[in-house]
């Protein structure tokens, strides 16, 4: 996984935010290399797998009442509870991160999976030896925590 | 003016029909993919003013199904404007040279929607 990966993710994950939300992430902390091993994430975690040129998974985690949050000014829409328009708007969110991220690293030719989106306590994901994961961590100012992960190799 | 929006995001439907609402367009069928789509058009004779059609959709994606839309007589001049997040230049390119009549990648405001949708109506 090349470091000049991670700024069109980044950026990508802003330019969508701010279009269709109308709030801007910044970064919170230090990028993390996780090479191996159980990766811990929060209620909602979404993954979008990438192919074509490449191979890997982008992934985005975050807590209920972030996402419900996040979601709700996504559809103009109170979320009160976790149902079917969250799930649904929270990967559409990751398909439109993924999408312009795509468009960012031009010529690498990333086709997008359809997204999977799971709500659960306690969720931890399994990075193998050799499918390293960057994780970013990101925070809405006015909502909370939540971090993008990213696993992409040339093809 | 009869719109169907195929879009197998149920959240993005939502925010593409209130953009239409607002712009007075309320006569709207929805699909959640292409083969859907299809058959909606079909049932409805093909009488829709244009089509919104997303790209990454299962079952039947909106390249496969906007080729459908011009392989087939009754629907050839149709106007489909697509509307996705593949934004990839070759993959925009493909997608005007398979008859796509406009592109609108998203994210997007809901001024970017309403300008597509009228270059489609010739306003």
């Amino acid at each position: 996984m090349k470091i000049e990966y991670v700024n069109p993710f980044v950026e990508a994950t802003v330019h969508t935010f701010k279009s269709m939300c109308g709030v801007e992430p910044v970064r919170d902390g230090k990028l993390e290399l996780k090479e191996a091993g159980f990766i811990g994430a929060y209620d909602l975690l979404g993954v979008l797998g990438l192919s074509g040129g490449v191979r890997g998974a982008i992934l985005m985690t975050m807590d209920l009442e972030v996402g419900k949050k996040v979601v709700g000014a996504f559809l103009m829409e109170a979320i009160p509870e976790a149902n079917a328009d969250l799930m649904d708007g929270y990967g559409e969110i990751l398909n439109i991160i993924a999408g312009a991220a795509a468009a960012k690293l031009e010529g690498m030719r990333i086709n997008l999976a359809l997204p999977t989106v799971v709500l659960g306590k306690n969720q931890q994901m399994h990075a193998k030896i050799g499918n390293p994961w960057v994780i970013i961590p990101m925070k809405f100012p006015e909502w909370g925590k939540f971090n993008i992960e990213i696993s992409m190799e040339e093809a | 003016m009869k719109v169907m929006l195929i879009d197998d995001s149920s959240t993005m439907r939502k925010i593409q029909r209130r953009v239409l609402e607002g712009m007075g367009i309320t006569d709207i069928v929805e699909a959640g993919n292409g083969k859907e789509g299809l058959e909606k058009i079909k049932e409805h004779n093909n009488d829709f003013t244009f089509v919104l059609c997303d790209i990454n959709m299962p079952e039947m994606n909106g390249m496969e199904t906007l080729k459908a839309i011009r392989s087939n007589p009754d629907t050839l001049k149709l106007p489909v404007i697509m509307c996705t997040s593949v934004a990839e230049k070759n993959q925009v390119m493909e997608a005007i040279k398979a008859g796509a009549t406009n592109y609108l990648v998203k994210p997007f405001q809901p001024e970017d929607l309403q300008n597509k949708i009228n270059a489609v109506l010739g306003k």
